[in-house]
């Protein structure tokens, strides 16, 4: 029977050898970098593209301006007559930032799964059976003559004899490691501050009601 | 920055829904309320920047798909 080292496997000994730090951390650190080259390329194209520098890139010098993109608010008139007249257009200017439709996206959930399953087993069976088995036959015969000499002798012997003897042995390890990672990219919900800029940019284009008497205020330059 | 925008229409004060994408390659957005017939749209004067800033998106997200 060959050698074989029959002790159950150790399972602190089996668990003590994960990098669990790395299993844990690395998806971690991957979906952070992520998010980080997205937001990253996302500011780029938002500088380059919604705005104007009139200074240095990448320097304090550097002065951006948003370029501003020209709306029309188109309302229809009615004459007192009834008759339709001439389209009222209004035009407003918006900043191209505020409409562009660039999502923020981010890695917005990251589940990392580890399962590991580390079996061992041994089991021995040990059968031994011994069978013996032994006959013996004999048969004797003896004739004898006198005058002309006469003599017969006979004989027989039979014998046997089995003997059997079985042993099983099993011995089993096994280890199964699975390693699930679920990241998940998203958009992340406006900021507030970016949602009020919004909003205030929508209610500026309604028209200001002047009261009877009064006059327009120019608005202050930049 | 959402696609789908939504303001306050300055005639009635109900609301326009915009779909930001549209609303910059030149299609015209008029008011939900249906007595209402404010409509609101890019001018034309505005075309080539906005296509400029659409154009350099379609091309980051091209390179993203990669």
């Amino acid at each position: 029977m060959p050698v074989q080292d029959r002790g159950l496997v150790s399972m602190a000994q089996q668990f003590s050898g994960l990098p669990i730090k790395s299993l844990i951390g690395a998806p971690l650190l991957a979906g952070a970098e992520a998010n980080s080259k997205m937001a990253l390329t996302q500011t780029q194209f938002l500088l380059s593209t919604c705005f104007t520098n009139s200074g240095v890139a990448g320097t304090v010098a550097a002065k951006y301006e948003p370029i501003m993109i020209k709306m029309e608010l188109t309302r229809s008139v009615i004459k007192v007559d009834g008759s339709a007249g001439t389209p009222v257009k209004t035009a407003f200017d918006l900043p191209l930032l505020t409409i562009m439709p660039l999502n923020s996206l981010a890695v917005d959930n990251v589940t990392v799964t580890f399962d590991m399953e580390v079996k061992s087993s041994f089991s021995n069976d040990q059968e031994t059976s011994t069978e013996s088995e032994s006959s013996a036959k004999g048969s004797f015969s003896a004739k004898v003559g006198y005058g002309l000499f006469s003599a017969e002798v006979s004989g027989s012997v039979s014998a046997s004899s089995k003997d059997t003897s079985s042993e099983k042995s099993h011995y089993e390890k096994s280890n199964s490691a699975k390693y699930t990672i679920n990241a998940h990219a998203g958009q992340l919900p406006l900021p507030e501050g970016v949602t009020t800029i919004i909003q205030a940019f929508s209610q500026s284009i309604a028209p200001i009601q002047l009261k009877a008497g009064a006059t327009p205020t120019p608005a202050p330059g930049p | 920055m959402s696609d789908h925008p939504e303001i306050d229409c300055p005639c009635c004060g109900g609301k326009i829904l915009l779909d930001a994408a549209m609303l910059l390659k030149g299609s015209r957005f008029s008011c939900s309320n249906e007595y209402c017939d404010a409509v609101i749209s890019l001018s034309s004067e505005s075309h080539d920047v906005t296509k400029n800033a659409l154009d350099k998106l379609n091309e980051i997200k091209k390179v993203d798909s990669i």
